[in-house]
């Protein structure tokens, strides 16, 4: 398999794209540290620390060992906190999957966001993504191997109108990506970025984000879908497997060749 | 060449014997061998002289048992003697000398070599008869004794004698007390009968009325090296496979019933029990021995066999039995250590009868007796037994029965008798000394005090009385049914509940019924999203009932329940105890595998599934109804069914794992739960207000406890859901929201939920905490304690067991047991019996470990479908009134202690507790055996990073498979539940067998230990590297040793074949590579790689500390003597010190720092006040001052100013005035030749013999006096220049000496201090690059790797309490010491020089060096430096502590350096920063010192920054006066012109030779 004997810290494991993630490792072989929020209120419902013990609980039926946290990304000690229940439990972290990001609250006008609603974006997507790193960084120098996954969005590649602090905050996640290639590459350190464009809900990974999306468009989840399947060349949005294959391969040592760079998994999505 | 064999006949012989001593040792040896190869014993003859004499085998144990022991004095052998009579105490003395003189071991010592340990023979020994009269004592022979009883215990130095003490005590005019001590490794039993003997004669022969004892023509060395030549011969090959085959398989240990665990160290001495058996007992048993053709010992022995038979379990035991060792004619006369030891095996598995035993035991002795000339300890070796730390290898007890006691010598005119006093003890864990007295049999049990306590030794004595008596009226009974015991010492626990009262017949679900009754709108059970009233619940429960009726279900049946945890959960066990059948819980969350087991072999009628589960349900098996009240329930009616149920029919069917591999279902009945309660309501208060959590699987019967605890009392029940019992944190909060008063968890869940309570302290109601399910540790109580006290909740620990309904005991935890190690159950509930029986269910005695049978009102009704095993585990109760009453077999050991606490110790077969769910290594194994991929495979409990319980597993794969541990442990989750899984899997090429081809358990164990993190596969463990120079190199000599290739940092030497004689050998090794002496207690304590290499630093920092020898090596010193964590601290002590536990931290905070200084200057002597300043006391009026590091590069400077001062200089040197000639010689070298000269002629100068390492300065009483009444200031300039030792190995040296310093200013005449301190003291993070540092004191201590800047800067800091000694001192930081203007030399010392010469030998610098801005030194020559530290000296006046930065502003930079070198003619070539420093990095230490710290930069150069920022110094401000500024405005060294001049005496190889020590 291809992630024997690796452990994976996967952030906003608890459901959607971190689930899939996460499930998609423990096929592979690997051990995990699963983190998230455990609940809260931001412009959706966040994921529940019930959400990340059931993805846990599937994880372990695939034979890993499971560690979880509940770590706020935009709180350092907890990440801290989570990362040494890791090596406590471990003895190492492999690869870094930073999934846990926030969909701005959105559909507002970037002078009419206010400062708190623009830097809650910048503060979980960018910041949050730089803790991680930091927090997990020091032990991925000491065994001289490691691999991050950042997650960037189409909206790192291209912008959409009524979403400048999220456009403005994966970009940066592909700023930061390529800046720790250059730094760590010495260490034996990958990071690259995953792209993903729109993914299909599943009621297995919960929809509570898609569904937000939708609301604010003003539209249902359906609707939502199907209008957004249109824009993507392959005719419909990219699943959440399709994404979590892309991150297995930037983790696993089928892509020891690549590093600083960017997968799109946005079903053509950029292309046009 | 060529040889023809020919039996040389006897006159060849002959000529070549009288020849044999003028033969070389290679020619005798040659001889020899040629003579035994053809069958000619030589006997033991005079040893070739001259020659070095190995120890004997049976010294070289006795010598390492002796470096090992906390206690040596255990080998001390003491005789003490009552003289009544007219003494001549002169002709004893001399007597004395002669016999010292007339026995070569007796002037015998021990040295160990690089060629082993080897025996030396001195010609004189002087052992004084030494006569302490103490006649004036109130109670003079009371006196004596104690005295004598002391002086057993002082020590010898085996390394230089004597080991002969002798003490005559005068009690009255014509009564002395006579002790003489031997140490055992140049004596033993039957020698003391020969020196005693000689003694009496010689005395004799003093008084004029004997004649002299013939001389003896061989010696104990004689025989030590025949016995390391005869070894070759083939007898001894022959008695070793003997012994070898006897020996086979032996077992680990014998595990005697101790009173404590064993520690890894043997700190005892030991303690003698006194025993004595008469001759009603001593003729029968000799009758016995006679018609089994034994002797008494024989018979002895094989009783005592039989004691032991009944106190350990296992029934493969040895037993050490001493023999004289003097099997050959020549060794009778000898007087040395010839003891010898034979391991006596007997299997008493078979239950044999005291005849057996005293046959077997005569036989097998008079086997070992025909094998006796191999030594003990050469068996040992070949054997290579396991080892445990603490124990003996091969046997822990010992017997032996001697003809008699020693007679005491003869003295004329004088009656002798010997005299009790106390000394001296056991080296094993329990031994039996006896010999006989007249018709009966008298002696000690000596035992080790730290196993046992004297009670139980006693015991002991009781019952090997006993069993004779009773053995010996039944000689062929089996000695296992024996009454050993008496009826108060089993541990038969009985039931309380004696009367047998016909109990009513109830259900479960009838009582239920009543509380439905009773309040039907009370809450009954709740989940994350429903919660039922009883009345709810109730409705709910019928219509399950209805329905399963309704699919025909019967009463007697078994329905199967695949379900979630939900209110459902407990509304589906009611609704099929309705019906009459039993439940049987499938949890989902097993494996498939394990679930179609269950119902494979428990025929079902029907199967109630969660909607999601039904999948689970194997095809065919029984209806299966999805419990959706959408669904079929929906109709069903919820009106009560009818239907008769018996009190005694099963209510659930549990699994729990089985031995044979298959798990095993227990039926439990109605009764048997309802029970429970009735008893538990005697010590709970469980009632309708009581709030309980299901927290456990429904398949683990503690569910059971939970679920009836609060429906049979009207109480509340939350059903935790299964995603919660992983989050504590939720958890913790949950049991508060809820209100949970009664929380039931095995301490591993308890143990993490607690830390989340702890944390977040929820508001909780809890009343009671009951434990269950697993050995309970009570030290993990401590916090909550703490926390929550003994009373709000109650803890309550129960052991039980599923085949006797959940619970057996009750025991209350409270604070108090915090400190007890053991799990500890209390006493069993009421209806319950409990007895701890012996493998032939016999009862054990309290204090002997036993099997757990309990009988009573619990015990279920068997295992379902399977009445062969039913039958085997629930036995019938022998001791219960009632008829028909069975007991259950737990396999649980447990032993009650004296204190009357039932101790639970483990399992005591293959069973375990994992996470608290039993499991069956069996069953693993049979797993790991169905995998087509797995050939074989081995599984063992192992202990985990948390110190909990886990399976790790060994497999070989089949021929021709390549299969990883991951891909294993995947397969086994199919059919095992996750907790049954191995945490580790290994796949190996083959499994260690022992000789005897079992599965090598401690094979096993030991490479578990070397095992580093568990991953899921164990093939992903990489070895752990052995970190850091010392460990590496230790590596290196383990390698050699044992013979790994690279051993791993957590490698542990004893389980990976390093033996007790290896480690002899490692601790020479040791020696020769790090110079360290390791004391080998160390050893042990500290046995894996890594954890051995830290002891080696910390002992290399303590022992250099107490010596600083030049060499930088150490010797030996007080450290090395006593074990553990005294050896930091060695040195601390020796300096008069008060002493501070240990040396702190490298980098500990500077107020952590004062605080130690503190405390090691509280136990000085302080001045009571001000002392007035007194004229010098030199007769010339001169000031005389004390210099320390005076041959020092900057001593010899301060030496020589002082002197041309015309001042009185007296230097502190080690050696003292020897080393006059070479201070000479460097003040030549530095241009100061004349001075010293002048001072020699002047009588200015002095030399005295000291040291900065040792106590008080290493001056004696005298000289320190003498220096406290006249020198009036020191100058402080000695230290031990290194910069790449760590902090521990300068401090004392460097830093603790300032205290000896600050003391000797304390006493006699008041003195000024000036220590010479370093610019460097600034160098650490709280002073910012460039910064300007103040003449005052640090307000940070430096850290790191590099020792030497804290070491001056902690000095710095004992000079601040100068005022507390009423001393004036003057910290007086100085920079960079570049050599000397007066005569150019160089100090090679200095960081500066040995970076030049490592550019200078590369031809090359770091490219980073032509930078401009990047600063190398400040520095002044040695010369300017002795002038301002000399001024600064004598104008100190005011008690305290001043501070002065004697350090230039000028700033010379790496470009200088270069520059400087170009001006010299060196052509050098910029390299990349990297290149060089990793180049230096690897030249030679010796010449380079700054190697290791190139190594250093060039390490970080790789690993991260690239080059280094320019480096920027600090400036300082003086704070010494406008002299001190002109001199260093002066005489700073600033061009690269004036470096050059210094650099050109390189060339001129004018520098001085040695390095600059103090």
């Amino acid at each position: 398999m291809k992630l024997d004997h690796k452990v994976a810290m996967i952030t906003g494991a608890a459901r959607a794209l971190g689930r899939s993630h996460a499930l998609t490792f423990a096929k592979e072989g690997a051990d995990l540290l699963l983190t998230d929020i455990g609940g809260g209120d931001g412009p959706y419902p966040l994921a529940s620390r019930k959400q990340l013990e059931q993805t846990a609980a599937e994880c372990r039926r695939h034979g890993s060992r499971v560690v979880t946290a509940v770590a706020d990304v935009r709180d350092q000690a907890a990440v801290d906190a989570a990362v040494e229940a890791g090596i406590e439990e471990f003895g190492q972290i492999d690869i870094l999957v930073n999934n846990a990001g926030l969909l701005a609250p959105g559909g507002v006008h970037a002078h009419e966001l206010t400062e708190e609603q623009w830097l809650l974006v910048i503060d979980v997507n960018l910041n949050g993504t730089w803790r991680c790193c930091r927090a997990v960084l020091p032990h991925m120098v000491r065994q001289r191997a490691g691999a991050i996954v950042n997650t960037s969005s189409t909206g790192g590649r291209v912008a959409f109108e009524l979403y400048a602090s999220y456009v403005a905050s994966k970009h940066a996640v592909l700023g930061l990506t390529k800046a720790l290639a250059l730094e760590y590459g010495r260490h034996g350190i990958r990071v690259n970025a995953v792209s993903p464009s729109t993914v299909a809900a599943s009621d297995d990974l919960g929809t509570e984000s898609t569904v937000a999306v939708a609301a604010a468009m003003g539209a249902s989840l359906r609707d939502y879908e199907n209008s957004s399947a249109s824009y993507h060349p392959i005719g419909r949005l990219v699943t959440a497997e399709e994404v979590s294959r892309a991150c297995l391969w930037l983790a696993s040592d089928d892509s020891t060749g690549t590093t600083g760079t960017d997968l799109l998994i946005d079903g053509g999505f950029t292309a046009r | 060449m060529t040889q023809q064999q020919t039996i040389p006949d006897a006159s060849s012989i002959e000529r070549a014997l009288a020849r044999i001593d003028e033969l070389t040792p290679a020619q005798r040896d040659l001889l020899e061998r040629l003579l035994a190869q053809s069958g000619v014993d030589l006997g033991i003859r005079r040893r070739p002289r001259g020659i070095d004499v190995p120890a004997s085998y049976e010294q070289e144990r006795l010598w390492f048992m002796a470096q090992l022991v906390a206690h040596p004095e255990m080998f001390h052998v003491p005789t003490a003697l009552r003289f009544s009579g007219p003494l001549d105490m002169d002709a004893l003395g001399r007597a004395l000398a002669r016999l010292i003189e007339r026995h070569e071991a007796l002037r015998t010592v021990f040295r160990n070599t690089d060629s082993g340990l080897r025996q030396i023979v001195l010609d004189e020994l002087a052992v004084p008869l030494e006569v302490e009269d103490v006649r004036d004592a109130a109670e003079p022979w009371a006196e004596a004794c104690r005295r004598g009883s002391a002086s057993v215990n002082e020590t010898f130095d085996l390394s230089d004698g004597p080991l002969v003490r002798c003490r005559l005590y005068r009690t009255a005019a014509e009564e002395y007390l006579f002790v003489f001590t031997e140490h055992h490794i140049i004596s033993d039993y039957w020698s003391l009968g020969i020196v005693l003997a000689d003694l009496g004669a010689l005395y004799a022969q003093e008084i004029g009325i004997g004649t002299e004892p013939e001389p003896l023509p061989l010696h104990y060395p004689d025989f030590a090296y025949w016995q390391r030549n005869a070894m070759r011969q083939e007898a001894v090959k022959t008695q070793l496979e003997y012994w070898l085959k006897r020996l086979e398989g032996l077992p680990e240990s014998l595990d005697l019933p101790t009173d404590r665990p064993r520690p890894a160290i043997r700190g005892s001495q030991g303690k003698f029990y006194r025993v004595a058996f008469g001759p009603e007992l001593v003729g029968p048993l000799r009758t016995l021995a006679g018609t089994e053709s034994a002797t008494l010992l024989g018979a002895f022995l094989g009783a005592y066999f039989g004691l032991l038979s009944r106190i350990v379990r296992g029934d493969d035991i040895i037993v050490g039995v001493p023999v004289a060792g003097r099997p050959r004619p020549e060794m009778q006369r000898m007087v040395g250590y010839f003891l010898n030891w034979l391991p006596i095996r007997l299997d008493v598995s078979d239950q044999p009868s005291l005849r057996d035993l005293v046959r077997r035991a005569g036989s097998a002795l008079a086997e070992a007796m025909a094998n006796q000339a191999l030594p003990f300890d050469m068996l040992v070796q070949e054997l290579d037994p396991v080892r445990r730390p603490g124990t003996t290898p091969v046997f822990q007890t010992s017997f032996s029965l001697r003809d008699s006691a020693p007679e005491p010598p003869g003295l004329p005119g004088v009656e002798v008798t010997f005299a009790d006093i106390e000394g001296s003890a056991t080296h094993f864990d329990l031994m039996a000394e006896l010999w006989q007295e007249g018709e009966g049999v008298v002696g000690y049990l000596p035992y080790d005090e730290e196993l046992f306590d004297e009670s139980t030794v006693a015991d002991f004595a009781r019952w090997f009385a006993r069993l004779l008596a009773a053995g010996l009226e039944r000689p062929d009974e089996p000695v296992a049914t024996l009454p050993v015991f008496s009826d108060h010492e089993q541990v038969l626990l009985h039931s309380t509940l004696t009367e047998d009262a016909p109990r009513e017949q109830q259900t479960l679900h009838g009582n239920f019924a009543r509380q439905v009754a009773s309040r039907p709108d009370a809450p009954a059970v709740s989940d994350e999203d429903v919660q039922l009233t009883y009345a709810q619940l109730d409705q709910r429960a019928n219509r399950i009932a209805n329905l399963l009726q309704a699919r025909g279900v019967r009463a007697g049946d078994v329905v199967a329940l695949v379900l979630d945890r939900t209110v459902d959960l407990v509304a589906a066990v009611l609704g099929v105890l309705k019906t009459g059948a039993a439940y049987l819980p499938a949890d989902p969350e097993s494996p498939p595998e394990r679930i179609a087991r269950q119902f494979a072999s428990t025929p079902v009628a029907a199967v109630l599934a969660s909607p999601g589960h039904t999948g689970l349900v194997p095809d065919g098996s029984a209806p299966v109804l999805v419990l959706d009240w959408d669904g079929e329930l929906a109709g069903a009616p919820d009106t009560p069914v009818s239907v008769d149920v018996a009190a005694d029919s099963p209510a659930y069917v549990i699994y729990t794992s089985g031995s044979t591999g298959a798990p095993k279902g227990v039926l439990v009945s109605h009764d048997n739960v309802l029970r429970l309660f009735e008893v538990s309501r005697r010590r709970f208060d469980i009632g309708p207000d009581d709030t309980w959590t299901l927290f456990h699987s429904f398949a683990f019967d503690f569910s059971v406890w939970e679920l009836w605890g609060p429906l049979l009392h009207g109480g509340r029940l939350v059903v935790v859901p299964q995603w919660m019992t992983r989050a504590p944190d939720v958890l913790a909060d949950h049991l508060g929201e809820e209100g949970v008063t009664v929380l039931s968890a095995t301490p591993s869940a308890f143990s993490q939920l607690a830390s989340q309570v702890l944390r977040r302290r929820p508001e909780l109601k809890l009343r009671y905490v009951v434990f269950g399910g697993e050995a309970l540790n009570h030290s993990a109580l401590r916090d909550w304690f703490e926390a929550y006290g003994d009373d709000q909740p109650q803890l309550i620990n129960m052991y039980g067991i599923s085949e006797t309904t959940v619970h057996v005991t009750f025991r209350r935890v409270t604070r108090a047991d915090v400190e007890r190690p053991e799990s500890l159950i209390g006493v069993p509930l009421d209806d319950l019996s409990l007895y701890l029986l012996d493998d032939d269910l016999q009862p054990v005695p309290t204090g002997v470990p036993g099997e757990i049978f309990v009988g009573g009102r619990g015990v279920a009704l068997g295992y379902g479908g399977d009445p062969a095993l039913t039958a085997q585990r629930m036995l019938p109760d022998p001791w219960s009134a009632v008829p028909g009453s069975r007991m259950y077999r737990s396999g649980d050991i447990a032993v009650r202690r004296r204190d009357g606490e039932l101790a639970y110790l483990g399992r005591g077969d293959e069973q375990h507790k994992i996470r608290g769910h039993r499991v069956e290594l069996g069953e693993v194994r049979a797993a790991l055996d169905g995998l087509a991929e797995v050939g074989q495979a081995a599984v063992v409990v192992g202990i985990d990073r948390v110190g909990a319980k886990t399976l790790l597993a060994w497999v070989v794969p089949q021929p021709g498979e390549s299969v990883s541990g991951a891909q294993i442990r995947r397969a086994l989750l199919r059919s095992l539940p996750d907790w049954m899984v191995p945490s580790s899997i290994e796949v190996v090429p083959s499994l260690p067998l022992t000789r005897n081809g079992k599965l090598d358990q401690a094979a096993l164990t030991a490479r578990l230990t070397s095992r580093p993190t568990e991953q899921g596969g164990a093939d992903a463990v990489s070895v752990l590297a052995p970190e850091g120079e010392t460990a590496t190199k230790l590596a290196a000599i383990w390698s050699e040793l044992l013979g790994i290739a690279a051993p791993s940092a957590d490698m542990h030497f004893f389980e990976v074949g390093g033996h007790s004689l290896m480690v002899v050998q490692l601790v020479t090794r040791i020696r020769a590579a790090f110079g360290v002496d390791i004391p080998m207690a160390v050893l042990f304590e500290r046995p894996q790689l890594q954890a051995m290499a830290d002891a080696l630093d910390e002992l290399a920092g303590a022992q250099s500390n107490g010596t600083a020898q030049s060499n930088g090596t150490a010797h030996a010193n007080g450290a090395a003597q006593s074990n553990g964590a005294a050896h930091a601290n060695g040195a601390a002590q020796s300096n008069g010190v008060r002493q501070s536990a240990v040396e702190l931290p490298a980098d500990a905070p500077i107020e952590s720092v004062r605080a130690d200084i503190a405390q090691r200057l509280q136990g000085l002597a302080r001045p009571a006040g001000p002392r007035p300043r007194s004229a010098p006391a030199a007769s010339d009026g001169a000031e005389t001052v004390l210099v320390t590091g005076a041959t020092g590069f900057v001593g010899v400077h301060v030496l020589t100013d002082l002197v041309s001062r015309g001042l009185h200089a007296v230097g502190l040197v080690r050696g003292g005035d020897a080393r006059r000639e070479e201070l000479l010689a460097r003040a030549d070298r530095a241009g100061r030749r004349a001075a010293v000269a002048e001072g020699l002629d002047a009588g200015l100068i002095e030399l005295v013999d000291g040291d900065l390492g040792a106590p008080r300065l290493g001056l004696s009483d005298a000289v320190h006096r003498d220096l406290a009444e006249r020198v009036d200031a020191i100058v402080h300039a000695g230290a031990w220049v290194n910069h790449v030792y760590p902090y521990p190995q300068l401090a004392q040296v460097n830093a603790h000496s300032a205290a000896a310093l600050l003391e000797l200013a304390g006493l006699g005449r008041r003195k000024r201090i000036a220590y010479v301190s370093a610019s460097s003291v600034i160098e650490s993070g709280a002073y910012r690059p460039g910064e300007q540092i103040g003449a005052e004191p640090l307000r940070a201590l430096p850290s790191g790797l590099i020792g030497y800047p804290r070491s001056k800067a902690v000095a710095e800091e004992y000079f601040r309490h100068a005022a507390e000694f009423d001393a004036a001192a003057v910290v007086v930081r100085i920079p960079s010491v570049f050599g000397d203007r007066a005569g150019h030399a160089i100090n090679d010392a200095d960081a500066v020089w040995s970076w030049t010469l490592a550019m200078l030998t590369t031809g090359s610098y770091p490219s980073s060096f032509e930078n401009p801005r990047n600063e190398l030194f400040q520095a002044l020559p040695a010369d300017a430096i002795a002038r301002i530290v000399i001024d600064q000296a004598l104008a100190a006046d005011q008690p305290g502590c001043q501070f002065v930065n004697a350090i230039p502003e000028v700033v010379c930079g790496t470009a200088d350096l270069i520059a400087a070198a170009r001006l010299c003619g060196w052509e050098l070539h910029a390299v990349p920063d990297a290149e060089w420093y990793e180049r230096v990095g690897t030249m030679d230490a010796a010449t380079i010192w700054v190697a290791g710290i190139a190594a250093g930069v060039a390490r970080s150069i790789a690993a991260q920054q690239g080059p280094a920022a320019p480096r920027q110094l600090h400036r300082f401000a003086p704070g010494g006066g406008p002299e001190l500024e002109r001199i260093l405005a002066e005489q700073a060294i600033r061009t690269p012109e004036e470096i050059a001049g210094y650099l050109r005496t390189l060339t001129k190889s004018e520098r001085d030779e040695a390095p600059v020590q103090m």
